[in-house]
């Protein structure tokens, strides 16, 4: 990676890739990516019993392009 | 480091949900609204398929449309203070949906943030996978790419339907939509963050073949609503989603700006 100025004006030394904060960033994102998917499952897709999940995501679900009948 | 980013993104579906709730009321809401008139047959279209000879059935909701239609002549029959009560399908009183009006607005507000706080996990987990500097312009970029892929593409395939439209089953919709985005995803990065020509023709071959394979298609092309309020649809949906994702790639690059440690720092402090 090449030396780099942050924006707030400090310095960063050349950053040899450090594998601990590495994994931990990619855990992370790993993780968001993961609990996206559920709410998008949640909100765009799943019925819910007797369809509560799609009635009150109804509106949402035409406006944001998922196939909802 | 993990609860700046998720103030991240629980602010930024905040800020992104509540401005698509507005945004709708300009013409998405209304049009559902008028074609949900259509689709309980309080209003109808006429009818020319008849003289056509091809013979089909009609479901509606999972129920044969003439279920429906039977229903609708009781109706007539019966006092005229009766409800569609007893209509078997999605919208009818047997399971709960939200009364038009504030109730109903209140919940497509809840799931529009929740939408947006999904949508915006996804962002940012773009921005710690890449780790380099986000901010409220490059965040921008980022939201137009989200819109390319949760929007633009499923849409070639499916165009934002209003209720009452025809369409092919439900779960082989739900199916491509998913693994449209998940190839457009994939092509995008690939063609992004690679730099051979191998990569990037697999990229777009990739970005191409759901449409190539094509989104499952109703049998016969009929609606219950009229092709001018689904073409005003249409357009009105996408145009709100651009606004949508606009806002949720400018609030998540700003926020992530401002709350997350610039990873390229803290990667740099942690190996000093």
């Amino acid at each position: 990676m090449t030396t780099k100025t942050i924006t707030s004006g400090t310095f960063s030394t050349p950053a040899t890739s450090d594998a601990g904060v590495s994994t931990r960033r990619m855990t992370a994102a790993l993780l968001l990516i993961l609990a996206g998917l559920v709410l998008i499952f949640t909100v765009g897709f799943a019925q819910g019993s007797g369809g509560f999940l799609h009635n009150a995501a109804h509106d949402t679900r035409h406006a944001a392009t998922f196939p909802c009948h | 480091m993990i609860s700046k980013v998720l103030t991240t993104v629980v602010l930024t579906g905040f800020v992104a949900g509540l401005l698509l709730t507005g945004a709708q009321m300009l013409q998405v809401t209304p049009l559902i609204l008028e074609a949900e008139k259509y689709e309980l047959g309080q209003i109808a279209v006429p009818h020319t398929h008849a003289s056509s000879g091809i013979e089909h059935d009609h479901v509606l909701n999972g129920t044969p449309l003439a279920t429906h239609m039977k229903m609708e002549e009781l109706h007539e029959t019966l006092a005229p203070t009766h409800e569609h009560s007893g209509v078997a399908h999605n919208h009818s009183a047997e399971s709960w949906a939200p009364e038009n009006g504030s109730e109903r607005i209140f919940y497509t507000a809840v799931s529009n943030i929740v939408i947006g706080i999904a949508f915006s996990l996804m962002l940012v987990a773009v921005y710690l996978l890449r780790g380099k500097h986000v901010d409220i312009n490059s965040g921008l970029l980022w939201g137009a790419a989200g819109f390319v892929v949760f929007s633009v593409a499923p849409a070639l395939g499916q165009p934002p339907e209003l209720p009452g439209m025809t369409a092919a089953a439900l779960e082989s919709r739900h199916v491509w939509w998913f693994g449209t985005v998940l190839a457009t995803v994939i092509g995008i990065g690939l063609f992004t963050e690679t730099k051979t020509i191998i990569p990037k023709i697999a990229a777009v071959a990739l970005l191409v073949s759901p449409h190539i394979i094509g989104a499952p298609q109703p049998h016969l092309l009929e609606s219950l609503i009229p092709a001018e309020l689904s073409a005003q649809f249409a357009v009105a949906s996408l145009v709100t989603s651009a606004f949508f994702w606009m806002v949720l790639g400018a609030a998540s690059g700003y926020f992530y700006q401002k709350l997350v440690p610039d990873t390229s720092e803290s990667m740099a402090a942690a190996s000093a």
